[in-house]
């Protein structure tokens, strides 16, 4: 705990090392790793720390430790994949509270950390757009096309392909017909945004329903809301975009809180104050400055990972 | 963990937060993890890694903070019964014995579990050449060449696992 590096001295210090090992270093970079040295006290600790690191990597035999991290991968992968099995075959209810929790999340096919985005290639030349935090099992057979949605937040571009495509959350079934849309999972819902053609919502426990293009919705197990238009800036994330258009802070601040490890909120005094913007989320810290420079308030830091707007 | 650290707690506060929600948390991860031995660990766990980050004075929504702590915990403790699975199941395929003292071992169990955290936080090709480069021994030229990418790619995919670690070690 006692004494965090800045992380760009971490990171440069991992460069170095990497650039020391080099077996085809030039004096030239040597030299310059001595100057980045001696330049600062925070340098020589954070290359402490990589030293440590070192040691330690090096104390654990190459011949067990490569296959037991992919066999723990793999086992770890397994109970997931049989989870989700029992659970699409809809026999297990009582498992579905725990779906929610953790450890299965932990053990996803593809899953991003707070901050991170990806975009995946599906097998059929879909595409498949991972949301900050989130968990997805891809379940791709001759007969079907079926992704688990276990967390977070999907856009999915679908490709022509004769089996059906579906999404599978713990409250039903999204079932593409032939499009562009986004699944998201959150307070025990699933919402569900088209943005081209159309899909049908199916609750596990409720009557199947349609929804078009320009539509959004939601479902829990049992109903499907009624359809509302979609919010401006829908699936803005897939580029790496936060759109706010007259949003209440409080509401962006949960939205911007995904994207970021740790708490983020505000004081109910700013709660209800209203942003617009574009919003860039390669960069979390920025877009914190920049409310703080358009909006009466003022950030409390009691770590990096806990943060709260407070009256001025 | 710096226990020195004590007399700038809120003393007070986390009291109060362990008094008022301890029996709570317990409950929930009992139903999360089905064992009671295990829950009241991992709720013990939580409550030092509350005290450890001596912010208690400012926690709007404890319960939901408790969770978020406990469930990361959940996590690491599936990440660590896997490995020590694996690593029980590696030894077993050797074709001779291998002699561990239970030190070393534990070592060496902490340290697979810090980098498998690590490697999660990692696209698939840097793992592989983190892997590669650490424990085959690899030079950055032959990965590259087996890989099919240049030296700078290798060296920056390893620059970026590395400093993942450093961070990880860093933050916890």
């Amino acid at each position: 705990m006692a004494g965090e590096l800045p992380r760009s001295a971490l990171e440069a210090a991992a460069h170095w090392y990497v650039q020391l090992n080099d077996t085809a270093l030039r004096p030239a970079e040597r030299a310059a790793w001595e100057r980045w040295l001696a330049a600062d006290a925070a340098h020589r600790q954070a290359w402490a720390r990589m030293q440590a690191l070192e040691r330690r990597l090096n104390s654990v035999p190459g011949d067990m430790a490569v296959p037991t991290l992919s066999a723990a991968r793999q086992r770890r992968r397994r109970t997931v994949k049989l989870l989700t099995l029992l659970l699409s075959a809809g026999s297990l209810a009582a498992l579905l509270p725990q779906l929610e929790s953790g450890w299965q999340i932990a053990r996803a096919d593809l899953r991003t950390v707070a901050g991170e985005r990806r975009r995946i290639q599906l097998a059929d030349g879909g595409t498949l757009d991972i949301n900050s935090a989130s968990a997805v099992d891809v379940d791709y057979r001759p007969d079907l096309r079926r992704l688990h949605l276990l967390t977070g937040e999907i856009l999915v571009q679908t490709a022509a392909d004769p089996r059906p495509f579906e999404v599978h959350t713990a409250n039903g079934i999204v079932r593409a017909l032939g499009t562009r849309f986004s699944v998201r999972r959150e307070d025990g819902e699933t919402r569900v945004a088209v943005l081209e053609h159309a899909v049908e919502l199916r609750p596990w426990a409720g009557t199947a329903r349609r929804l078009e293009a320009g539509q959004q919705s939601r479902f829990d197990d049992r109903e499907v809301a009624a359809a509302q238009a979609l919010a401006i800036g829908e699936g803005a994330w897939r580029d790496g975009k936060l759109i706010a258009n007259d949003r209440r802070l409080d509401d962006f601040l949960a939205e911007l809180a995904r994207h970021r490890p740790g708490y983020l909120a505000c004081a109910p005094e700013v709660a209800g104050l209203r942003l617009s913007g574009v919003f860039r989320l390669a960069d979390t810290d920025a877009v914190l400055d920049t409310l703080a420079a358009s909006l009466p308030i003022r950030w409390r830091y009691a770590t990096r990972y806990w943060v709260r707007a407070e009256p001025i | 963990m710096n226990i020195a650290a004590a007399p700038d707690l809120p003393g007070p506060t986390i009291a109060a937060l362990y008094r008022d929600h301890h029996g709570w948390l317990s409950g929930w991860l009992r139903r999360k993890l089905g064992n009671r031995f295990d829950a009241a660990d991992l709720a013990q766990d939580t409550f030092l890694r509350v005290l450890a980050a001596r912010n208690a004075t400012v926690i709007e929504e404890p319960r939901k903070y408790l969770a978020t702590i406990a469930n990361g915990l959940v996590v690491d403790r599936f990440r660590r019964l896997s490995i020590e699975q694996a690593w029980l199941d590696t030894l077993a395929a050797r074709p001779e014995p291998v002699a561990v003292s239970p030190e070393t071992r534990a070592l060496i169990l902490e340290t697979l579990v810090a980098i498998d955290r690590m490697l999660d936080a990692l696209g698939p090709r840097a793992r592989e050449i983190f892997l590669l480069a650490q424990f085959e021994g690899l030079t950055y030229a032959a990965i590259g060449e087996r890989l099919g990418i240049s030296l700078t790619t290798v060296k920056k995919h390893l620059a970026r696992a590395l400093a993942q670690c450093l961070i990880l070690a860093e933050g916890c």
